[in-house]
This record gives C-alpha cells, structure tokens and sequence, in this order.
C-alpha cells in the first residue's frame, strides 16, 4: 500500500515536471505578448499578426531571439493580411526567459516544430542585427 | 387581530417591492451643493476632428449614452488590451444605436485624422457609432482627468505617454455614471452591465 502510494506520488511529480517547462513560458507570454497578440494567439484585426499560422514559428524560428529582445520594423503578409505596425522588443527578457516563451507557443499553437533551447537562443542572440 | 392572511400579504408586498425597484447608476465625481442645488461633475464642452474628418462636438452625443477611452496608435502595453475590450463592448451593443463610443489619442504629435482612419481600418472599426479624435498638447492631462483618466508624456513610458486605461460610461447630460478597467475583462463585463442598466433609464 505504501508502496503504490509512492508510485503515484512520484508519477505527479514526473507529470508534474514535464509540463514546468513551459509554465513560465505560459507566464512570460501573458504578460508580454498576449496583449498585441492575443492570449489566443489571434492577434488583432489587420493591426497586431496572429500567432498560429501554420509554420510560423517554424519559419521564424532562427531569428525568434532577436525577434522578442530587438521587435522588427518591416512589414509581413500573413494568410494574405498585411501587417505593418512596427513590433517593439522587449530588452530585458533573458535568453532562457525568450526560449521558454518560444516552447510555450510550440505547446500551445505549433506541436510542429521543436523546442528550443536557451543555448540555441542565446547564440541567436550575438547574432542579431538590430 | 393580525391573521396569518395579514403576514402572507405583507411578505408578499415587501419582497414585490425589492424585486422591482429598478437599480440605477450612481451619479459620479464630485458635487458641489448650494441651498437645494446638488450641481454634478459634467464632461466639459469639446470640439474635436473624428477619423472620417466629421467634426464632432457634444451635440454629436446629445440624445444619446457613450463610453470614453484614451490610448494612442503606437501604444505597446495596454492600449491593445483596452482596444480589446472596448470592441468587445461594440459588439455586445452593435444594434444599439443609442450608445456610442468615443476614443481620444493622446498622441498629439503623430496620431493624426489620416493615422486615426488606418488604424480603424485595420481593426475593422467603420461607420459613424465610434469617433477616434486626437487631443491637443494642452488639452491631455485636462480632458483626461475629466474622464477620470490620467495622461502626460513621459519619456520613459514605453511609446512616450503614460496614461490609464479607464473606459468611461457618460450619460446624455453629460454625467459620468460608471467606469471599469479595461485590461480587466471581468470589470469589463460588470461594465456592460452597466451600460443596459442605463440604457434602461433613458
């Protein structure tokens, strides 16, 4: 008895831990991201783009570091929308907060694409041209 | 001799008498009382340029109930949320051609009529129910108080001004009658509430 009873508190925790990762992910977007973009994903209108389009993050996965730390000026078509208000980085975002916020939109909206790591998003960050 | 008759007809017109006595808005801000004159916090007189280059004074919302809000074009932080929710509010009302919405930008420099019409393009906000205008650099701090609002430049603010995001409730004598938070949906939904309630009273 005692012993099943260990069984299953060690298979919470197990359960318990594969979800942690993208806790603060989950945090980290609400607070930072989901205001233009929606806490569906959605954006808004033709003003702030949606975050669900099939292989977004995949295609912008290379540059996703610089993209949160340093925003982007240019304009995109997404699903035939043109967006074109200037995205304004956020600079004190760490590079394990950044790579947290890139898997808890791979869990939520892309189970396509892989996760990324803190080391992958932070070389991507000495790269950036700003 | 008090019958049972007798307590069943009291209960009865005591509960009936709760139950229909409408809930009204409280009149906001502050009063001033002279004799019998209670004189109430009233929206100041105001001219303003919409989006579609209609020029808009109070007369425009005479007749009728409107919600206010302040935000600029280029806001990153709480603008898009209170955006959310004031279309929210459109759409709970959409047929209700008694209220209507006005959205003051506090960016004096770059929120221009043609800046103003793009970004309701963009948010798919036509039609002539909801005004965008932008304020003056004197009129800020004074027109958004009288909203209940706060609104400066700073600096430091990311996008240059800082500002409240409170969506107010005017009634059509000018009188403020509710307000909420408009990064807060649930105190948005009390809100459009509020706005039925009234809606009722006029």
């Amino acid at each position: 008895m005692k012993f099943s009873l260990w069984i299953l508190a060690l298979s919470c925790t197990f359960f318990q831990c594969s979800h942690q990762t993208f806790t603060q992910g989950e945090q980290l977007f609400n607070v930072h991201c989901s205001g233009c973009h929606g806490l569906d994903g959605n954006g808004l209108g033709s003003l702030y783009p949606p975050l669900t389009a099939v292989g977004q993050l995949q295609r912008n996965q290379e540059v996703f570091g610089c993209l949160v730390r340093y925003g982007r000026n240019d304009s995109i078509v997404i699903n035939g929308v043109r967006f074109d208000e200037p995205m304004l980085g956020i600079i004190e975002l760490s590079s394990i907060e950044i790579a947290n916020i890139h898997n808890y939109i791979v869990d939520t909206w892309h189970p396509e694409t892989s996760k990324i790591t803190e080391d992958q998003i932070h070389k991507q960050l000495e790269h950036c041209t700003k | 001799m008090i019958k049972p008759i007798h307590l069943v007809i009291s209960f009865f017109l005591i509960v009936s008498g709760c139950l229909n006595r409408p809930k009204k808005l409280p009149i906001l801000g502050e009063k001033s009382i002279e004799g019998n004159d209670t004189s109430f916090h009233l929206i100041p007189d105001f001219v303003f340029i919409n989006q579609d280059s209609q020029m808009i004074t109070n007369e425009t919302f005479a007749n009728h109930i409107y919600v206010s809000d302040f935000f600029f074009t280029s806001c990153p932080t709480i603008c898009p949320k209170v955006k959310r929710q004031m279309l929210r509010i459109r759409d709970a009302y959409a047929h209700e051609n008694r209220l209507l919405m006005l959205s003051h930008s506090i960016d004096y420099r770059k929120d221009s009529v043609p800046v103003l019409k793009k970004y309701c393009d963009k948010l798919g906000i036509e039609g002539p129910k909801w005004h965008f205008v932008q304020l003056e650099k004197g009129q800020l701090e004074y027109i958004a108080n009288q909203y209940f609002n706060v609104a400066f430049e700073d600096e430091t603010a990311p996008g240059g001004y800082d500002h409240s995001g409170r969506i107010i409730l005017v009634d059509p004598e000018r009188k403020i009658r509710s307000y909420c938070d408009g990064t807060d949906p649930e105190d948005v939904d009390r809100f459009i509430k509020d706005i039925q309630i009234l809606l009722n009273e006029i």
